[in-house]
This record gives structure tokens, sequence and C-alpha cells, in this order.
């Protein structure tokens, strides 16, 4: 994982990784599209054939069902479409507001001037998947649950510990082995 | 930090720094994350949404991408200076990002 390598090779293996993420995202929502459309209504499940021959009322009414490309969900204020579309709109938008933000700036930092990127690169992927994995599960008791102005203070806290012991390390400490 | 397994190979010590650089980058990424807009976003949408799993795809993916773009650029730095300087820069910038954070309402913290 910390093996050097040229920077066209840490470019391929980035770029093939961006490939690979979104390859399973695809093939997740080419798999998953009508188990996410079907809500979970009993009807989807139930075999087509059996329930003609055994009991042809109460389904009659199930070509008037509403087709699978439109949403549920269409109450709220969200870009109607496929969950396709949805995962487009929710990567550019974290995409876009993430750029240049205060985590790729740490992250930037912390892969300069440590001598294992790969392992800063896990560890801040495994951080911001965690993160919105929470912010996912948890829903609207986050806020609740975790004052965010209590681990933001620890965060900056954190930042400065790790900022005066790399300026002490390289200034006016002794030589650690990295050296 | 700990100082008495000086007699290790360096190869050893390469995972040790390794390892201990992943634990240090997971837990104050995700401590400064924690609150943050992107994970408001996050929140908003799935809240509203009846495809959480779709929208946590989604944001994960972004935020991976964001972050092998700041290491691929760090590491890409980190070529062209030289490693006194990048040191003293990163801890500056450590130092900035943390009073950011502390403080609260700089334009750096967003």
């Amino acid at each position: 994982m910390a093996s050097p390598r040229s920077w066209q090779g840490q470019m391929a293996l980035g770029l093939g990784l961006i490939v690979l993420s979104s390859a399973l995202c695809f093939g997740f929502l080419a798999v998953g599209q009508r188990y996410l459309y079907g809500n979970g209504s009993a009807v989807d499940f139930q075999p087509a054939g059996e329930s003609l021959a055994l009991s042809p009322a109460p389904h009659t009414e199930l070509p008037a069902a509403p087709p699978l490309t439109e949403s549920p969900s269409s109450d709220s204020n969200l870009p109607e479409g496929s969950p396709l579309q949805l995962w487009l709109v929710t990567f550019l938008t974290v995409f876009v507001a993430e750029m240049g933000d205060k985590t790729q700036l740490a992250t930037l930092l912390m892969s300069a001037q440590s001598q294992s990127p790969w392992a800063i690169f896990f560890g801040s992927a495994g951080a911001l998947v965690t993160a919105s994995l929470l912010s996912v599960v948890l829903g609207e008791g986050l806020g609740q649950v975790v004052p965010p102005g209590w681990l933001q203070w620890l965060a900056g806290a954190g930042f400065l510990v790790i900022g005066g012991y790399v300026l002490w390390q390289e200034w006016w400490g002794d030589d650690l082995p990295e050296d | 930090m700990i100082q008495d397994n000086d007699s290790r190979t360096p190869s050893f010590w390469l995972g040790k720094m390794a390892g201990r650089a992943a634990l240090v980058s997971f837990g104050s990424i995700l401590l400064a994350e924690m609150g943050d807009k992107t994970q408001l976003a996050t929140l908003l949408l799935s809240a509203r949404s009846q495809n959480a799993g779709v929208i946590f795809l989604g944001a994960a993916a972004a935020l991976i991408s964001t972050s092998l773009i700041g290491v691929w650029a760090g590491a890409w730095v980190a070529r062209l200076i030289p490693p006194r300087w990048i040191k003293t820069l990163a801890g500056v910038g450590f130092v900035l990002m943390g009073l950011a954070l502390l403080w609260g309402s700089l334009p750096i913290a967003s």
C-alpha cells in the first residue's frame, strides 16, 4: 500500500478507483432499481402465474398501477426521475461543495507532509464515508444526538495539536527514523 | 512518538507510520466533517427522498473522489517543494485550520 509509485501510476490507480466506485454504484442501481421503486409493496414479489391461476379476482387492477418510471415521492421538491438522476444530483452537489473545502485542504496537507499518501487516502475516505453514512442513517435525529459545535471545537484543537507537532518535529525535534 | 523500538527495520517503521497516519487522518477528518455543510446537505437530501441508499452512494462517491484528488494533489505538491518547506507549510496550515475551526466564523472554515 505504501510502495513507491510514479505519479503516472498514482494517477492511473486513482482513476481506476473512481471508475470502480462508479461501476459499483451503477451496478447497484441497475440491479436494485425495481426494488427501490417497488417501495415494499407485496405485488412486486408475487409470482404472476400463480396469482392468475389461483385467485384472478384481486389482481385485475394490476395493469392500472403506476409505471415504474414514476417517482413515488411526488410531493417533495427533489428533482424527479430515476435513481440514476438522483445519484448524479447528489454526486455533483457534494462534489462541487467539497472541492477546495477544508477537508480536502487537510487531506492535501496531510498527504504532502506524509510519506504514505495512500494511508492518508484510506483514512480520509473512510472518515468521509462514515460521516455521510451517519448522516443518512440517523436522518433528522443527528442534531439531537451529537452537538456539532463540540465536534468542531474538538477537531480544531486536534488540528492545532497536529500542526504544532509537525512544526515542532521539523524545527526543534530530534531526528525520527523516517528522516 | 514511542521511541523504544529504534532497532526495527525501516519497513517496520513505514508500516507503523502508515497505520498511524491513517488513524490520525480518519479521526481528525471525521471530527471536522461532523456537522459540516456537506453532511447537512446529505441529511436533508436523504430525509426528503425515499431513496436514502442512492443518496448515500452519491455522497460517498463524491467524497471519495474529492479526497482522492486531494491526496493526489498533495503527493504532486510534495514532489515540487523541498521537504522542509512542506513540513513548515503543512504545520502552519494545520494551525490555521485549527484556529479557523475554533473561531468558527472565518471564511476558510465556511
